[in-house]
């Protein structure tokens, strides 16, 4: 069955795909390899809640739960503070690619390195 | 005793603006900079706080530590001049607001590693060939480490970073990741963060963060010698530099010039030479503070 973070994981991998949410039955379900009781769904859900990972639409019968916000969201959080505590100017700018489009960002990538070749 | 002030004063001036600009162009052995700093950064701020506390005491009072303690008795109060009180109130504010700071950036700094911990979790798979490693799945070509207590932690790399490095190198990069947990390496940032935090105003704590910041990556490339060869993690540093438009920064160059040339052999009588100046930099102010016979003059 695996650590109760590695079930973490697996149940928000499941919460991300699905973008109209999941009931506990269904994550179930959806996790069956795993063959978990629905109190063990339960618990992680309710861990997840209380770190803010997932929330809880309590206007329907099963309760359904939703991502707060996206993987990718979640990827550019981290990115976005580790590079921050980097020594570099360059790293320092990289800290807003996170949080524009791809196209931008590719806007940006050129800039960085065509100053980057214009001052070496 | 204005006459202490007044030399604490001017060593507090030396070591806000002069000496950090020195220093920060200093290159040479990255463990004697970091020493020096460490001892720029405390020494600084003794000075500052004495300057404050050698004009508030009483006038008349024979050392500066009976003063203070006759001011906490309440029986100098009296006679203290309004300078004195404004001085006074200085130097008790900045000895709040530099402690505080310690203090904000030590659980902020850990509440934020927790917090990124908990989020790496749910984002990243354990690696199954290195230990204690995370492989995250994104296009970023980054390594970076989270420390957890001495000598625990966990290296984290990238998916991007996998495709871009082969497994030498890789090798190389984790022991540059292990050595920044095994040596503690924020550990040393924190002061700098917390004087950045303090001062924002101040250039030379900014100066001083970077310097460290900066520094502590040239020793994890000195560590990581022992383990692998440099000229491979040199290769890893310029893939990843390559591949990453914004790692390609002054630190990239750097870190690959001093990997490419041996460990200077002069660097051990540097580093004690490094030693000795930061003991008379924070002996300087400690002991015109404490003394009486300083105040003599």
């Amino acid at each position: 069955m695996g650590t109760l973070g590695e079930l973490e994981r697996s149940v928000m991998d499941a919460i991300w795909v699905h973008d109209d949410g999941l009931s506990a039955a269904e994550l179930r379900d959806v996790l069956s390899d795993r063959e978990l009781a629905l109190t063990t769904v339960h618990t992680v859900l309710s861990r997840l809640e209380k770190k803010g990972f997932v929330t809880r639409d309590r206007s329907i019968r099963p309760h359904r739960y939703l991502a707060v916000s996206t993987r990718e969201d979640h990827v550019a959080e981290l990115m976005t503070e580790m590079l921050s505590q980097a020594p570099d100017r360059q790293a320092v700018l990289a800290r807003f690619l996170g949080t524009v489009t791809e196209a931008d960002t590719k806007a940006l990538r050129n800039l960085l390195g065509r100053n980057h070749s214009t001052q070496s | 005793m204005t006459i202490v002030g007044l030399i604490l004063a001017v060593l507090a001036f030396l070591l806000a603006w002069p000496i950090p600009a020195a220093l920060a162009r200093f290159r040479g052995d990255p463990i004697s900079e970091v020493v020096l700093w460490q001892a720029v950064g405390l020494s600084g701020g003794l000075s500052l706080i004495g300057a404050a506390l050698a004009f508030a005491v009483a006038p008349g009072t024979t050392s500066l530590p009976q003063g203070l303690l006759e001011l906490l008795r309440g029986e100098a109060h009296t006679q203290l001049s309004l300078v004195a009180w404004v001085f006074l109130i200085i130097a008790v504010l900045l000895i709040g607001r530099l402690l505080g700071c310690l203090v904000l950036t030590f659980y902020s700094a850990r509440k934020a590693r927790l917090r990124h911990d908990e989020i790496l979790h749910l984002l990243s798979e354990p690696s199954a060939t290195y230990p204690d490693t995370r492989i995250i799945s994104t296009d970023e070509v980054v390594a970076y480490c989270l420390p957890k207590g001495p000598r625990k932690g966990t290296a984290v790399l990238s998916t991007g970073l996998i495709k871009a490095l082969d497994e030498n190198e890789r090798t190389a990069v984790i022991a540059h990741e292990r050595a920044h947990l095994d040596f503690r390496h924020d550990v040393l940032v924190i002061p700098f963060a917390a004087w950045h935090r303090a001062l924002p105003y101040f250039s030379a704590t900014a100066i001083g963060l970077n310097s460290v910041n900066r520094l502590i990556e040239l020793m994890a490339d000195d560590q990581a010698r022992e383990r692998v060869d440099p000229q491979i993690l040199a290769q890893a540093v310029q893939s990843a530099a390559e591949m990453n438009p914004e790692h390609r920064g002054g630190l990239s160059a750097q870190r690959i010039r001093r990997l490419s040339h041996p460990l200077d052999s002069t660097r051990i009588p540097v580093r004690l030479m490094s030693i000795g100046l930061a003991a008379v930099l924070l002996l300087v102010p400690t002991l015109l503070i404490l003394t009486p016979a300083a105040f003599g003059i």
